[in-house]
């Protein structure tokens, strides 16, 4: 039986002036034949003009072991040695008959030229998509901003339900997530505040630090890299596999706008989401400041709430406020672009939802950036 | 000791409530080509999927090899002697048709590298693809390609069990008739044993030694000639429908 080879393959070479007698024997199958593979190949034809190759012990064959005899005879045929076989089982003059017509060709080389070169070739490469890449998205942008304006003069395009049900997934269920990162948040600043401010007997005015900076730019900051995480890579990653089933080009054929069933309510979504979960955040993190202020600077909530109300100016709660829509629009475009991107298969999944998180938040931070010169000048 | 490389006895499976099958009893002959047919539905996967080992049955016993899969801890014992074509070609993303190909080789046989390339551009001569493929990805695959190097890694350490999911379906008729071919003479060279899941009427009709319709949660097993016969009506209206009686006479005319 061909199961459970009793023997491991064996293969013994003797020379006799010039004749060479190779025999083999035992089992000459792939899980077998792996310690034969080099002997084979280094058998010496020097001095050599004619071959026996015994084969008769051999018990068992696959195509494995018989390539591996193939390749001897190919390789006595082109050094015109005259052989000879002798084979019993039968099967393997079947199966050599089949190899023997198939090419014998060389694995391609993978290696290309010296590691600097190829260095320097990477980095051109990858300037290249980046600067390809920016284009697409401008592009993309441009796209979006059309389609918005047509769904705009034809309201029945927006999709409501889409929108509804992104919303819900996007914003409140991020909802409990974003409340804790920003009530620790809350404790960690007052917290620190507090310990640097008392070297300069100002430990009251942590509140205001905490108040300012919350308001004005961690709430908000944290909040969009959450949802980003969230949100912008579950975008890609949803959009890039129907990609992949073809469902967008599906959509394509019944005459509809992969931009307006995808990506609009998406945008539309997180642009609504993004301020109501900022909002959230911003008072979740001044609760939680008060439960630490009470606890380490021993100050009552209503001195809390005193002291808030004196640093507290509308501005800057609106200076964090404003800026969320536009941080939403950021993600949720990303996130869609790079969906719309996904080509080949499981792997360009992953790395364009990488790609949509890391690009999402480099954004965020850009923007933001820009907000804050913005309203410097504005004195705001 | 029987020339039974596969025997399931009573197999149950369900998924929830729904029973798929339903005490099923199977023995496939060693160096037999059994095709397994039945309606959209009926099973054929998770038949093939719980025979893997990829599905836990619900109740009965499945022998592969004469070892129950069941209490099968999968150590590569059995999965260096089986090879599977999945239906929708399974080739992992991330590497190159080469790479692919070399799975096996390299896990279960560990050849060294240098056979294994070799094996790689012979084994996709085998299955009819140009060399060249060898450094391509999946993804730039048509769905004939995909199959074949499927079938390439399947048979890349010349597993003595080949399980194939629908191995002709989406290709074009001369493919597939070469499909056929390529199974049977690799079948009689290496003396291997094939359980051909199908719809394929001609695949049927040319290289299956038996057929085990999946009908009524339970399998009818026979040579094509007794299936005919079979009085079940699902089974007449397959095989006497009007595609059953075209494979049929393409059959009977290459042979006179």
């Amino acid at each position: 039986m061909k199961n459970n080879p009793a023997s491991l393959a064996w293969v013994k070479v003797q020379q006799e002036g010039s004749s060479l007698l190779i025999i083999g024997g035992g089992a000459w199958l792939a899980t077998t034949v792996r310690e034969i593979d080099g002997p084979m190949r280094q058998i010496q034809f020097k001095g050599v003009y004619s071959c026996v190759l015994d084969l008769e012990q051999i018990s068992h064959i696959d195509t494995t072991g018989a390539w591996l005899i193939e390749r001897l005879i190919r390789t006595l045929r082109s050094l015109n040695i005259k052989y000879e076989l002798s084979l019993q089982n039968h099967n393997l003059g079947q199966i050599l008959e089949q190899l023997d017509s198939f090419k014998y060709i060389k694995a391609p080389d993978f290696s290309h030229g010296p590691q600097i070169i190829k260095w320097i070739e990477d980095v051109g490469r990858s300037s290249e998509k980046v600067f390809f890449n920016s284009l697409g998205l401008l592009e993309f942008l441009g796209k979006l901003f059309l389609t918005l304006m047509r769904c705009v003069r034809h309201p029945s395009k927006f999709r409501f339900v889409a929108i509804v049900s992104t919303f819900n997934l996007a914003g409140l269920n991020a909802i409990p997530i974003v409340s804790l990162i920003s009530f620790l948040i809350g404790v960690v600043l007052v917290y620190q505040g507090s310990f640097q401010l008392r070297k300069f007997g100002a430990e009251i005015y942590t509140v205001d630090l905490l108040a300012i900076s919350l308001l004005r730019e961690i709430g908000i900051l944290l909040t969009a890299i959450m949802v980003a995480g969230r949100s912008g890579s579950a975008f890609a990653a949803q959009i890039g596999t129907m990609k992949l089933n073809q469902e967008v080009d599906a959509l394509q054929t019944f005459g509809l706008d992969p931009m307006e069933v995808l990506v609009i309510p998406r945008v539309i979504a997180l642009v609504i989401a993004l301020p109501l979960l900022a909002f959230i955040s911003d008072i979740i993190g001044l609760a939680g400041g008060a439960v630490m202020s009470y606890v380490t600077l021993d100050i009552s909530f209503d001195q809390y709430l005193h002291q808030l109300n004196q640093s507290f100016s509308p501005s800057s709660f609106w200076v964090g406020i404003i800026k969320a829509p536009f941080f939403g629009f950021i993600i949720a475009m990303t996130g869609c672009f790079e969906g719309l991107q996904v080509h080949g298969g499981a792997l360009s999944v992953g790395r364009k939802t990488t790609k949509a998180v890391v690009e999402s938040i480099f954004l965020v931070l850009v923007v933001d950036a820009i907000f804050s010169i913005l309203f410097t000048k504005l004195d705001l | 000791m029987s020339h039974d490389v596969i025997k399931i006895r009573n197999l149950v499976t369900r998924f929830g409530k729904q029973v798929i099958h339903d005490h099923l009893d199977l023995d496939v002959r060693q160096g037999e080509i059994l095709g397994i047919v039945g309606g959209s539905g009926s099973g054929k996967t998770v038949l093939l999927n719980t025979i893997i080992g990829l599905n836990k049955a619900a109740s009965g016993t499945i022998h592969v090899f004469g070892q129950n899969i069941s209490d099968h801890s999968s150590s590569g014992a059995i999965e260096s002697r089986w090879g599977v074509l999945y239906q929708q070609g399974a080739l992992f993303s991330s590497l190159s048709v080469a790479e692919n190909i070399e799975i096996p080789m390299k896990e279960i046989a560990h050849l060294p590298i240098e056979l294994a390339d070799e094996l790689v551009m012979l084994k996709l001569q085998m299955v009819g693809l140009d060399t060249d493929t060898a450094v391509k990805f999946p993804a730039e695959l048509s769905g004939g390609m995909v199959k074949r190097v499927s079938l390439a890694r399947a048979l890349a350490i010349d597993a003595e069990l080949l399980f194939l999911d629908e191995p002709t379906a989406g290709l074009d008729p001369l493919a597939a008739e070469a499909f056929d071919k390529l199974i049977r003479s690799l079948q009689q060279n290496l003396k291997l044993t094939v359980v051909i899941i199908t719809h394929d009427l001609d695949t049927i009709n040319t290289i299956c030694d038996r057929v085990a319709v999946l009908i009524d949660k339970k399998v009818v097993i026979g040579t094509l000639d007794e299936i005919r016969e079979n009085p079940h009506p699902w089974i007449q209206s397959y095989f006497h429908g009007v595609r059953g009686r075209a494979a049929l006479a393409g059959k009977n005319g290459n042979k006179s």
